[in-house]
């Protein structure tokens, strides 16, 4: 990874920038910044492979979390996949068109939505496991199988710790 | 013999993605959180770092291209960041002379100044992934995020 050059210093900074490495090292410094971009490249690798599954890699991973389940609140679903429920509302609404999943609210508390992966949706999700199961063998392939391993394990890490 | 048929969950436990999503949106919301009282997210902070790097190395701006590859973001979502920072007068567009089409985008004396402010919250945050993660966790997890960066091809 390369790290940023130096920086000439600029007008508008009052006093001493004493820490101004941390600036010129962002991308080497910040874990958010780089979770965001490793996301961002897995996405794109997942995408391309489940294309001619007609899911995108976000959907896939809906239904996935779905399957097994009886039925989810938007907000445990929401935490299960980590997204704001309200862009997990919006994510969710081609599938509901799709029928892949269908609304299955508590008739006792219809305020609480909660989804359910309909028999469509099951079936789509498992035609689209050997596409899924390509790129997690292209991302083991490149990186090594231990070291997916351990990725995958500190990945985990830090969401458990995290939601504490 | 009745077959068992297992959730196909279970087959996707190994799935890196779903890891990396939940874990980023864990990280960004305490990011987010650590640089609240300066009022910007830590992609806009890490957009301001970028072009502030550029403004140093005597560049007049830096392409959304540059901006969304840098930052990890999409076009709609790098977008919805950088529009409060024009519209606070953090950041300036300027029209490529050579091809109208693309715009560049840089830091202005504004911008370095909030960056400048913004920086020990941001620095917080860090610490407090480090306390909470332990320090070797926390740098074994940059580490491998900077593997993958680097050996992963789209």
């Amino acid at each position: 990874m390369q790290i940023l050059q130096s920086v000439a210093p600029i007008r508008g900074i009052q006093g001493p920038m004493a820490d101004e490495v941390d600036l010129r090292n962002m991308r080497a410094g910040c874990t958010c910044l780089r979770a965001r971009r490793t996301t961002r490249k897995l996405t794109q690798i997942y995408d391309r492979a489940l294309a001619p599954a007609g899911l995108t890699v976000n959907q896939f991973g809906l239904l996935a979390n779905l399957d097994g389940q009886a039925r989810l609140s938007i907000g445990a679903l929401a935490d299960l996949i980590g997204k704001h429920p309200s862009t997990l509302n919006r994510d969710l609404e081609p599938l509901e068109a799709q029928g892949l999943v269908a609304d299955a609210a508590d008739p006792a508390d219809r305020r609480v939505r909660a989804v359910v992966l309909t028999r469509k949706g099951r079936a789509k999700l498992r035609k689209a496991l050997p596409f899924w199961r390509r790129a997690q063998t292209q991302i083991e392939e490149a990186l090594g199988v231990e070291t997916t391993l351990a990725l995958n394990g500190l990945l985990d890490l830090t969401s458990v710790k995290l939601t504490a | 013999m009745k077959r068992i048929v297992l959730p196909v969950n279970i087959g996707v436990r190994r799935c890196t993605f779903m890891r990396a999503q939940r874990a980023a949106h864990r990280l960004i919301q305490v990011y987010d959180r650590a640089l609240e009282p300066v009022g910007l997210t830590n992609a806009q902070f890490a957009l301001l770092a970028y072009l502030y790097r550029s403004k140093g190395e005597g560049l007049d701006g830096a392409s959304l291209s540059a901006l969304a590859e840098f930052s990890g973001l999409h076009r709609r979502a790098l977008h919805r960041e950088l529009r409060p920072l024009k519209a606070s007068g953090l950041v300036a567009y300027a029209i490529n002379p050579d091809d109208r089409r693309s715009r560049a985008v840089s830091i202005t004396d504004k911008g370095c100044i909030k960056l400048n402010e913004a920086r020990p919250f941001w620095r917080r945050a860090q610490t407090q992934l480090r306390e909470t993660l332990g320090a070797e966790a926390a740098l074994e997890l940059d580490r491998l995020l900077d593997r993958a960066l680097v050996k992963l091809k789209t």
